[in-house]
């Protein structure tokens, strides 16, 4: 009897002690920098290739999850940009560095919301535009010859036409 | 736009799968843009996957079919290309011509779109949607090897069918389709001729070309109307003059088509799997034979263009490999043994060196006789100002093509229906409005008179299909749904083309029971909606319809129902599909090329299925083939 009812509170300890873990576990991301970010478990479900990782291994403990390619700074922004609701004027701060950071990061971690927003917003930096004025705004050089620019100007002459005709 | 500039970075090191989410929320021309930046960016662009999302957003054809499509051209840019360039012409057209309806359907067919010309008919004995419905071509544009367009205007001449290739000028945002007569063509193209019709003028001692000649000069010295504006254009050529330069035109770049080449268009449906397969390599074969009728009746050269053109393609590998099959397939599907293609080709070119001075003579000729030339020269009457625009015209140029141009007019409309001019050889675009919630009942709707709707009852057969688009349009702040006739199948028309059937207003409910209260399969009818309304009813003459009132029934199974209270005659409707029923439908003969394109003459009876036979019927999947 006295054997059974050690046993029974062996199981309602170890309940207790899952119930327990299940509400205040979190999850610690390594960044490239060295910093351990501990982060709710809320927050991970966006980050699909985490979450795939944790149903895979159906661990009890804490996970740590080191993100070699993401730095403490760029980190931060995302959860900046994950509290605020993904706000676009939050995006359009963004310096052009940290969006194509995170936009890659987005994709590596598989988060399709950031990813949608990171993405639009790059596109928006070229929709519309010259191709003097794409040149200039992200600093590239045309390595094209004169002829080849000629050539290539009339191989894509389709997509620019009947715009203003008539 | 913050002033910061960026490092190139941003852009060039972007992994490809970034990149293609990136690319997702560019346009095609965005996506060129990037292509002419540096080289870097035009190989990151380049990527098939790219483009084909590129193609897929355009939403002009399924993703199914891209693939089978791009085996076709040389690249999904190419396709993307072909598919930028077509877009406009995608929907309904019609004319005021003939009063029964000319509605023309522009479709995608095969790597090209299709127009298709909706026959003012009966209802089949299966009813709408099993038909078949009547229809007959009206031209094609087909994508070329490098995405360019190829188009081609059917015809049928003396029982022959003919294609007549031309060139294509479309606006992005036109609303009128003009099938005209231009000057020139391509220049290596006009350069090549002009020696030839040099060679040929020399031989040919002529005193009457050598007249015309002379007065064409003359007009330049001392005549010249419309110098200061340029180029005379077709359209402002007197209309006689403009039909007579189509006629000439068509008659001499048609080709004939042979009889296991006329069809199919386009693919059945896909549910019909074996046949499906089977069209498709008979589409094959069709498209390798008019791609070669086209470089032949152009004079295009396109070897040399196609690989200095695709210098920069990164497919450029698998090109050669492509092309190989391309000719393989030619060569195999050409009806014609190879001599006389090759003595049709030189026959083709050297026609085009003095076919223009046939057009010269033959329009001179008519004006010359007028002696307008010695009459006083400061006072031109009407006649005189034309001639000299036709001299004009003629003398931009030694060569004409025919051209399928997409241009922007300024038109008015009355209730959702512009109003056309009477003396162009034009089709006029119809937007289709796409429901939405406060316009859910907006689009295309085809039904007949009579309950119950769908199939005809076996004591009536033969009852006329209407088709009608409803638009909505707000009239003293009311919303008021506009159901306008497109094409009506009775045997001599009712009402004039591009009439309201009905108007109903869709803030008003209507208190009036329906009659009937079961439907063709005898299910009880619920009805979801009744709206206040007004049809059409006899007027003043046949122009000026007058209104009687009348309600519009929503049924819940979708179908609408419009009752005149009067008479209880009701119009019913049902959506329709216009892409699945052409694909399901029977082809009927096409009419003669200028007729074809525009029929401009009055009429009021159905002059697009002369004969109603079964003899008449080009292609059918019931049929079999």
């Amino acid at each position: 009897m006295g054997e059974r009812g050690e046993e029974w509170e062996a199981v309602m300890l170890r309940k207790a002690e899952e119930e327990e873990s299940k509400a205040v576990k979190k999850v610690k991301l390594v960044t490239s920098d060295g910093v351990t970010m501990e982060v709710e478990i809320s927050t991970v479900k966006e980050m699909e290739t985490i979450q795939a990782f944790m149903n895979a291994t159906d661990t009890d403990n804490s996970i740590i999850f080191p993100l070699p390619k993401v730095s403490s700074h760029i980190l931060s922004r995302i959860m900046e940009l994950m509290s605020g609701e993904y706000d676009q004027e939050l995006v359009k701060r963004l310096s052009h560095e940290e969006l194509k950071e995170i936009c890659m990061v987005a994709n590596y971690l598989n988060m399709k919301t950031l990813l949608h927003l990171t993405a639009s917003a790059i596109a928006n930096l070229i929709q519309n535009k010259s191709v003097e004025f794409v040149r200039h705004f992200f600093n590239i050089i045309n390595d094209f010859t004169p002829e080849e620019e000629v050539q290539l100007r009339k191989t894509h002459e389709w997509a620019f036409e009947g715009v203003d005709e008539d | 736009m913050e002033p910061e500039h960026s490092d190139s970075n941003l852009l060039l090191f972007l992994p490809d799968d970034v990149f293609a989410v990136v690319s997702r929320f560019l346009s095609p021309r965005d996506v060129c843009n990037l292509c002419l930046c540096c080289k870097s960016l035009n190989a990151l662009v380049a990527s098939e996957k790219l483009w084909l999302t590129q193609c897929d957003d355009l939403g002009i054809v399924p993703h199914k079919d891209l693939v089978e499509w791009r085996k076709g051209v040389a690249s999904y840019k190419a396709l993307c290309r072909f598919l930028v360039g077509v877009k406009p012409l995608m929907g309904i057209w019609v004319h005021q011509n003939p009063e029964l309806g000319n509605v023309v359907y522009v479709m995608p067919g095969f790597v090209s779109v299709v127009g298709c010309r909706i026959i003012p008919q009966e209802l089949g004995p299966l009813g709408i949607e099993e038909g078949p419905i009547l229809w007959a071509s009206v031209f094609e544009v087909v994508s070329d090897f490098d995405g360019s367009m190829m188009f081609f205007l059917h015809g049928r001449e003396k029982g022959v069918n003919y294609v007549y290739p031309g060139s294509v000028k479309l606006n992005k945002s036109c609303n009128v389709l003009l099938l005209e007569v231009e000057p020139g063509g391509c220049s290596s193209v006009s350069t090549l001729l002009q020696s030839k019709s040099f060679v040929h003028h020399s031989g040919m001692d002529s005193s009457s070309s050598r007249k015309v000649c002379r007065s064409i000069s003359d007009v330049s010295s001392s005549q010249r109307v419309v110098g200061s504006e340029g180029m005379v254009g077709f359209g402002k050529l007197a209309f006689s003059d403009r039909r007579k330069l189509l006629e000439v035109t068509t008659s001499h770049v048609r080709q004939k088509v042979p009889d296991n080449m006329i069809g199919p268009l386009f693919p059945r449906l896909r549910d019909d799997e074996e046949n499906f397969q089977k069209d498709l390599v008979l589409l094959w074969e069709r498209r390798s034979l008019l791609s070669q009728m086209y470089k032949v009746g152009s004079g295009e050269v396109d070897e040399h263009k196609l690989s200095s053109q695709e210098a920069f393609d990164p497919t450029q590998l698998e090109l050669g490999d492509v092309r190989a099959r391309f000719d393989r397939s030619r060569s195999i599907s050409n009806p014609l043994p190879e001599e006389d293609a090759n003595t049709q080709c030189i026959k083709r070119k050297s026609l085009r060196g003095y076919f223009w001075n046939g057009i010269k003579q033959m329009l001179g000729r008519s004006n010359s006789m007028n002696g307008s030339h010695s009459v006083s020269k400061k006072l031109m009457s009407s006649g005189e100002i034309r001639h000299a625009r036709l001299q004009e015209f003629l003398r931009s140029s030694d060569t004409v093509r025919l051209t399928l141009k997409a241009s922007t007019m300024k038109l008015s409309s009355y209730r959702a229906w512009p109003n056309m001019h009477d003396s162009r050889f034009a089709l006029y675009k119809l937007p289709l409005r796409v429901p939405r919630d406060d316009q859910e009942y907006a689009g295309l709707w085809g039904g007949t008179f009579g309950w119950p709707p769908g199939k005809p009852s076996e004591d009536k057969p033969g009852k006329a299909l209407f088709f009608l688009l409803l638009s909505y349009e707000e009239f003293q702040g009311q919303q008021l749904l506009i159901a306008t006739k497109i094409l009506e199948g009775t045997h001599y028309v009712l009402h004039p083309n591009g009439s309201a059937m009905f108007t109903a207003n869709i803030n008003e409910p209507s208190s009036e029971p329906f009659p009937r209260d079961t439907d063709a399969d005898l299910v009880p009818v619920n009805i979801n909606h009744a709206f206040v309304g007004e049809g059409i009813a006899s007027g003043y003459g046949f122009r000026y319809p007058g209104s009687k009132p009348g309600s519009l029934f929503v049924f819940q199974n979708g179908i609408l129902a419009f009752m005149w209270k009067e008479s209880k005659l009701v119009l019913t409707l049902q959506r329709l599909n216009l892409q699945e029923l052409l694909k399901k439908g029977e082809r009927v003969y096409s009419l003669p090329p200028v007729t074809n394109f525009s029929y401009l003459t009055k009429s009021y009876s159905n002059v697009f299925a002369g004969l109603p036979s079964s003899s008449n019927f080009l292609s059918s999947p019931r049929n079999g083939q």
